[in-house]
């Protein structure tokens, strides 16, 4: 019997075409590999699935998704299965980060209506392909999200994810929203609106 | 000015008899002022140039259109005058432009009538170039005219009347050579001193010879020693500037090191990488680590109730049926023991034993009784094998959970816990330190950019105070210097010798002439000759000395006015005395003495121009004295080494002089081009300020325009 995990890991998640050149192209060397030469060229980040990563968390911290296009000719895929994202080659600035994979796929199993004891049970209407769709399907939604959240704050300012640390900024928002924290940074106030 | 550089359009200032202040801030137009008026006033510039047409007035044409560039001077000079340089542009095309109809006409009021000459003639009139030179000084390093080692002799030339003495020095020398030849001549012919004389002429052409050949010696070797002499005092002068020159090259260099690493610093803390590189995506996953495990927990809960359930129940379901099966076995609905009972063990005795030990009876083998143990005994026995074999079936076949999944995901589950979920939610805490350090890097690079910034101007400011020198010379090796005194030490010592060998060659010389003078020649012609020659080479040494004393008279005069200009223009401060010092040369050099006549080593920049502007006064005086004219001083930017209270009082001074003076500076400014009203109240002065027009874009010179604001 074969990890689900494993079988998840063997797919390659899809995103709408249209992002390609205003967001994938635009922040990584999408269409290049996996490489860990990104800096050199000016981008933000390197192969196409760290956008991918990027947005999917945004969704999944905004707690939003947003269906795809129905249109399977205006999707495209990472380039790369999952099982290889983090797989950074270490010389050069870049660490690998593997093992991000696991909470990708612990997220989507919390926030994934699956019904794992009639799996276990094996009903035949609830077999490990369809658990595993249902989880891609959850995975590409929050990434969805993501990418017409980041275009949006391109419209607004095409500089936005350019300037200094946007990118953690945009995370930051998730943290510093807490009750708990009560720092009056200066920095607040430049951080993102919430949609 | 019409169209002159960022003066677009038509400028005009009025210069009053006093002092004309012209402030401006760095690339406000000051020396554009000042190249404007130099053209205008040098007659061997008779060209047009298009780098002259206000870059804003050349975008502004059209094709086909023209501009006049033009700059010119109304003044006094016997009556008043006029002089005007102009040419004409063209713009021919988009990117081609020419110039023509160049002209430089001077215009004359004789009898209220006005009319036209050359510009040319007019200024080589009115305004020449030794003038020009003597009234025109861009920045504060021209101001020592005595550079120039013809200065003195133009000088002499033009402000004193020791020239016309020198024809009579002239005539009195010839006079002396041609008596002394013709005497010389007598000498020979005459047959008393025939020998003599032609012993003595021998002698004579050799001693001439060699002191001709001891003064080039001399000539050569001062100037060898001049050259080590000069090399020597830059250096020397310049060994405290240079060592703290050195001192500055080494802590920019060390300043520029810590800038480097810091913002090496800042460039590693790539943010946006360690999102992932670094997990930090992860910061706010915590809940959501929690709801993983929560969920996983659940469902792994929900499988073992249902599997315990399951298997209760199949359980309960099994005992029921073996019951039934029991009961249906009953034959005559008399009820019996179960299977079980006896069991084997008590079973097995009663068939060793031949008895039933249940209801007492023997039961001897051969007899119903015992074939029935017996048969109870086998039925025991296939009970239990197929107990066996059901218990073994039913944990084969009848399980509720095919698959393990939840299992994997309780795994997961427990794999991301632990120390895992401990360093997840540390996360947060980790950024944050990592963005306090960031600040902390990033002050700690603006106090290093800023100490670097202090020591680059600190650098520059000593780069201003040793105005003349420049920073190859100060960061020269101070190893030279042991190789300049000797070869120094070398040259004056060859002087030296030089020096007793002329005196010893002079001595010589004096012997021939007395043994000439001594000569006694039988003929009375020759006897006349010879007192002719000595009376006329009294009279010729009595002009010689007569030209030196002039001479010296006129230094001394230019040193009085001088003198008193320099403690007018340092009123209550220290100001020492000047000296101008003739050098071997037929040259002078202005020296500032102290009043004990030491000469003061290391003057201040403030020291030096104004004992240079003093002699500038001084000799602008005598001109006047001279020429019965005036002429005006214009001065750009000659106070750039002075501090703050000395410029201000500086400017009073100049205030109260009556002498025509326009001074083009950025003094009065503060950082923030904003004039000091204050110290501008105290002057009585005409103050322009001339300023860029707002609005201008850096990059653009076609933007620039020069405004001039009458201050007062």
């Amino acid at each position: 019997m074969e990890k689900l995990y494993d079988l998840w890991a063997k797919r390659n998640p899809e995103w709408e075409r249209r992002f390609e050149d205003p967001i994938f192209k635009t922040f990584a060397d999408y269409g290049k590999g996996n490489t860990s030469l990104s800096e050199n060229r000016g981008k933000v980040f390197g192969a196409g699935y760290e956008v991918f990563i990027i947005a999917f968390f945004i969704g999944l911290y905004f707690n939003q998704t947003r269906k795809l296009t129905e249109d399977k000719e205006e999707r495209k895929t990472c380039g790369q299965a999952i099982q290889y994202w983090g797989n950074i080659e270490t010389r050069g600035i870049r660490q690998t980060y593997g093992v991000i994979r696991e909470y990708i796929f612990a997220a989507l199993i919390a926030k994934t209506d699956v019904d794992l004891i009639s799996l276990d049970k094996g009903d035949p209407k609830v077999t490990p392909r369809k658990v595993v769709d249902a989880l891609i399907e959850k995975m590409e939604e929050y990434a969805n999200y993501g990418l017409y959240y980041m275009e949006e704050k391109m419209i607004d300012n095409p500089d936005y994810f350019f300037r200094d640390k946007a990118f953690l900024r945009t995370f930051l928002q998730f943290i510093t929203t807490e009750p708990t924290e009560e720092t009056d940074s200066s920095e607040d106030e430049d951080l993102p609106e919430e949609l | 000015m019409n169209n002159f550089r960022s003066y677009y359009g038509e400028n005009k200032f009025d210069f009053t008899d006093g002092l004309t202040l012209i402030i401006g801030d760095n690339g406000d137009g000051k020396t554009t002022f000042f190249d404007a008026i130099k053209w205008l006033l040098d007659p061997a510039l008779e060209k047009a140039d298009i780098n002259f047409i206000s870059e804003m007035r050349k975008s502004e044409l059209e094709v086909g259109e023209v501009e006049t560039v033009s700059v010119s001077m109304i003044f006094d000079h016997d009556g008043e005058k006029m002089i005007e340089k102009s040419f004409i542009v063209e713009r021919q095309s988009e990117d081609k432009f020419i110039t023509r109809s160049f002209s430089f006409k001077g215009y004359e009021t004789e009898d209220s009538e006005r009319f036209q000459v050359t510009g040319k003639s007019l200024i080589v009139r009115c305004f020449d170039s030794f003038i020009q030179r003597y009234s025109m000084f861009k920045g504060e390093s021209t101001l020592n005219v005595f550079d120039d080692p013809d200065a003195l002799k133009m000088l002499v030339d033009k402000l004193s009347d020791i020239r016309e003495f020198d024809e009579y020095v002239e005539m009195t020398q010839e006079f002396e050579a041609k008596s002394g030849t013709a005497y010389e001549k007598e000498c020979k012919n005459d047959k008393k001193t025939e020998r003599e004389a032609k012993e003595l002429e021998r002698r004579k052409e050799d001693v001439n010879v060699r002191i001709s050949n001891i003064r080039r010696d001399i000539r050569d070797t001062e100037k060898s020693a001049d050259l080590f002499t000069s090399k020597i005092e830059v250096l020397e002068k310049n060994q405290e500037a240079s060592e703290r020159y050195q001192e500055l090259k080494k802590l920019i260099e060390s300043r520029e090191e810590d800038v480097r690493k810091l913002r090496g610093r800042i460039a590693a803390q790539n943010f946006n990488i360690n999102l992932l590189d670094k997990l930090w995506i992860l910061a706010p996953f915590p809940s959501v680590l929690e709801e993983f495990r929560a969920k996983a927990s659940a469902f792994s809960k929900e499988k073992r109730k249902q599997n315990d359930t399951f298997i209760a129940q199949k359980a309960k379901e099994e005992g029921r049926k073996e019951a039934l099966d029991e009961i249906s076995s009953l034959a005559n609905g008399v009820a019996r023991l179960p299977w079980y009972l006896p069991d084997q063990e008590t079973m097995q005795e009663m068939i060793d034993d031949e008895i039933c030990k249940v209801c007492g009876r023997p039961a001897p083998k051969g007899t119903d009784a015992y074939d029935f143990m017996v048969a109870k005994l086998n039925e025991f026995r296939k009970h239990l094998d197929a107990k066996k074999k059901a218990q073994e079936q039913k944990s084969e076949e009848h399980e509720l959970f095919v698959n393990r999944y939840i299992e994997q995901m309780h795994n997961l589950s427990i794999s991301l816990g632990g120390s895992k979920a401990q360093d997840v939610s540390e996360l947060a805490g980790v950024i944050q330190d990592q963005l306090d350090l960031l600040e902390t890097f990033k002050r700690e690079l603006n106090t290093a950019e800023e100490k670097l910034q202090d020591a680059i101007d600190d650098k520059a400011r000593l780069l201003i105070q040793v105005e003349g020198v420049t920073e190859e010379q100060l960061d020269l090796d101070f190893h030279n210097l042991k190789g300049y005194f000797e070869q120094k030490g070398k040259a004056e010592k060859k002087l030296v010798t030089l020096r007793e060998e002329l005196t010893r060659a002079t001595e010589d010389k004096k012997e021939i002439e007395r043994l000439y003078d001594n000569l006694n020649p039988g003929g009375s012609m020759a006897k006349v000759y010879q007192r002719v020659h000595v009376v006329l080479r009294d009279i010729a040494k009595a002009f010689q000395e007569s030209k030196e004393l002039n001479l010296t008279r006129f230094l001394n005069e230019i040193e009085e006015l001088a003198n008193k200009y320099l403690s007018r223009l340092n009123t209550g401060d220290f100001h020492g005395i000047i000296r101008l010092v003739r050098t071997s040369q037929d040259s002078t050099e202005i020296r500032l003495l102290s009043a004990n006549g030491r000469a003061i080593t290391d003057p201040s920049g403030s020291q030096l121009t104004t004992m240079y502007m003093s002699v500038l006064f001084a000799i602008s005086d005598l001109t006047s004295n001279k020429r019965d004219e005036d002429y005006p001083l214009i001065f750009d930017a000659p106070t750039s080494s002075f501090g703050g209270m000395k410029e201000s009082g500086f400017y009073n001074i100049i205030d109260a002089l009556e002498k025509q003076c326009i001074i083009v500076t950025k003094d009065f400014l503060d950082d923030h081009g904003r004039i000091d009203e204050k110290k501008i109240d105290q002057l009585s002065c005409t103050v322009y300020r001339i300023k860029k027009e707002a609005g201008f874009n850096q990059d653009d010179l076609s933007t620039i325009r020069t405004v001039i604001i009458p201050i007062k």
